[in-house]
Parts: structure tokens; sequence; C-alpha cells
């Protein structure tokens, strides 16, 4: 029952860019298009459950005084281990995601997981927990990229879906898009979240 | 004591494991890496400077080495001599450090063929316009021979304005590929024909 509440927390009470409002930095910056947030959303959930795992094994091991540093540390091995992969595999996704897959390691997400959850919690749900918010995040940067590409482009993960004849909002996909879009976003997201509680 | 010992020992072995690891996976991936690189970054940049080149200019490529640098060098063989060549040389004074300019050089006449940027740390959208091909262009047809500088430092060739500093990353990385060829153009062709005959 516990592992699919800590699942599930991660796409209601604690979705990473929406609700926490945590993890901005990409969220603005990378999700010019669609794939590039799939993309980078992906990247962040392997590493957050690879040192979610890691840092809950660890939790007994780690004196007080230098937790963070290990955690950095541990974060920064895996989050170069998805450098290396992505420029081995998918390199166009690598340069189009460019200076931001190094940026993960500082990314509050994957620190905060460690610190408020897995440094206190066992492996399975550790990892439950990362796959959730990994998720959760994923979901949220693939919409915000969904809707920038959609009003910016006409486009759908590169593929032409709106009328002929469309005229694209180019700024969309350029910096202001981005917080335009999500402070929409983050709108509706409140704005349904009081209904819900005017209901009950 | 018992204490600090104890957190110097885990982070110590924390580290360890980590440089351990992400040396082996750095040396694993190493190939399959070089190999995305020529696919999708330098491949493309070959073929443009290249139009209508006979030979696979990735397959025949040499790496010379020059003082501390490893400098990879792709021919254009025609009728069995070499006629151009492209070297991949750094352009220092980036704004995001390094430039790596991929730099044409005509050998009949001593002239630049063509510039490109393969791979560079500049702001998207800001130091990226001194690497549109329109502009690289501009290094068209200059001779090896002169010193090749921005016009700001007395040479010939203008600055993208805003972008001064990848500007002069690009024309840095073309005058050091220049001097390169200036000075060892007989080793070049030599080693470049003495790979193809093995």
């Amino acid at each position: 029952m516990r592992t699919i509440k800590e699942f599930k927390k991660g796409f209601s009470t604690e979705l990473a860019p929406f609700r926490l409002v945590l993890g901005l930095c990409p969220a603005l910056a990378v999700t010019t298009s669609a794939e590039n947030g799939l993309g980078m959303g992906l990247a962040t959930t392997f590493v957050l459950i690879c040192s979610n795992i890691l840092i809950s094994l660890l939790r007994n091991l780690i004196p007080k005084k230098v937790r963070i540093a290990c955690y950095i540390v541990l974060i920064a091995t895996f989050v170069v281990t998805v450098e290396l992969l992505l420029q081995a595999f998918f390199y166009p996704l690598y340069e189009r995601l460019g200076i931001f897959v190094s940026l993960i390691v500082v990314n509050c997400i994957i620190l905060g997981r460690a610190e408020a959850f897995a440094s206190k919690n066992q492996i399975g749900y550790s990892a439950v927990d990362g796959l959730g918010i990994g998720l959760g995040f994923t979901m949220s940067l693939t919409l915000l990229g969904g809707i920038r590409e959609l009003l910016g482009a006409g486009k759908l993960f590169g593929m032409a879906i709106m009328w002929k004849g469309f005229e694209p909002f180019t700024f969309m996909v350029k910096a202001p898009g981005a917080f335009i879009i999500l402070g929409i976003l983050l709108f509706l997201m409140n704005f349904m979240g009081s209904l819900n509680k005017g209901k009950t | 004591m018992k204490e600090i010992a104890m957190m110097v020992l885990v982070t110590t072995i924390i580290c360890s494991f980590s440089a351990a690891w992400l040396g082996a996976l750095d040396s694993g991936l190493k190939n399959r890496i070089s190999r995305q690189q020529d696919y999708f970054v330098r491949g493309p940049a070959i073929m443009e400077l290249f139009a209508g080149c006979p030979n696979n200019p990735l397959a025949d490529r040499v790496t010379m080495t020059f003082g501390k640098d490893y400098i990879n060098i792709y021919p254009w063989i025609e009728k069995g001599k070499v006629r151009r060549i492209i070297l991949e040389r750094c352009g220092h004074g980036g704004y995001g450090g390094d430039v790596v300019v991929m730099t044409a050089v005509d050998l009949e006449s001593n002239r630049i063929y063509g510039v490109r940027v393969t791979r560079h740390k500049e702001t998207p959208g800001v130091g990226t316009r001194a690497m549109e091909p329109s502009y690289l262009n501009k290094y068209i047809s200059l001779l090896v021979i002169d010193d090749i500088k921005l016009k700001n430092d007395g040479g010939q060739i203008d600055a993208i304005t805003g972008a001064t500093r990848s500007s002069t990353a690009i024309a840095n990385g073309v005058d050091r590929a220049a001097k390169f060829v200036l000075t060892n153009k007989e080793k070049i062709i030599k080693s470049i024909l003495g790979n193809r005959g093995t």
C-alpha cells in the first residue's frame, strides 16, 4: 500500500515543477519542444532513481556532517554517467540539451529527495519515490514543452499537426514564452486545487 | 578524532569509487562517442567544406601530434596528390572557453578554402551568430602566410557586433591552423600519403 502511495504523490501533491515549484531552471530552459522536455525529464528521472537508491543504501554509513558533500559526489557521478551515455547513444539530443544535462547536478529536486526522503527511508521506497517524482517531472516537462512547441512552431514531437496557414507564435519557443505558459499552468493547477477544496 | 577519521574515510571511499567508475565508463565509451561526433558534427561540416571531394576525408583522416596537442587532419586527395586539407584546431579566447574550428586550406594556392565551427560553449543566439556560414565565408581565400586576425587587432576580418570574443576565438583557431600548415606542410602531406599507402 505504502509503495503505491509513495509512487502516486509524485503526480499529485508533490508534482515537482507545478506543486513544489522545484526544478524550474530546466523546466523553463529546455522545454522548447516536447521531445526536449521528455529527454530532459527522463535523464533527470534516471539520475533521481539511481541517486535515491544509492543514498538510501549508504544512509547509515555516511556521517551526518559530510552528508551533503557525499550526496553531491554521488549525484554528480550519475549525471556524468548520463552525459556520457547521451553522447554515446543519443548525440543529437545531447547537443540540444547542451549545458543543462550537466546542470542536473544542482537540480534541487534531486538533492531535495536525497535529503528529505532517501536518507530516511528503505531502498524500495526510495526507488519508488524517485520513479514517481521523476516521472511526474518528466510528464510536466513534456506537457510544458508540448504546449510551447504546438503554439510556437505548430508541431508536436516534430510533426506538423496544426492546420494549414497557422501562424506560429514564435515567442512561445523563446524564453518569455516559458514563463507565460508556466504561469498559466500554475494558475490552472492552483485554481483546480481550490475548487476541489471548496467541494470537500 | 574517530569521527573525523570516519568522515575522511567515507568521503575518500565514495570519491574513489566515483572516479574509478567514471574513468572506466569514459574509456569504454570513448570510441563510440567519437564515432557519434564524426557522424553528427564533423561529418556534416566536412561535407559542407569539401563538397565534391573524390575520397572520403573522414576515412583518410590522420592525427598528428604538435607539442601537447593532437590535430586531426582530413585530406582531399585527387590523382594521388593532396589538394586540400581540413584541420581541426582550438581557438582560444571564447566567452565559454575554447572553440573548435575546422579550417580548410588549399595547398596549391596556400589560401583558406573554408571555415566551420564544430564544438563550442558560446551563448546560443549571441556567440553563435559568429558561426553562421555567411560570416565564416569571409575567411575564404585569405593567405596562410598572413597573420589572420580581427580588424580590431589589426587584421582582415570584421568581428560580429556583440560577439567579439566568439569572433576572436574563431580567428585564433583559423590562425593557429594556418600557422601549423605553413610550418608543417611537407610533413602533413607525407603522413597523409603514408597513411593511405598502408
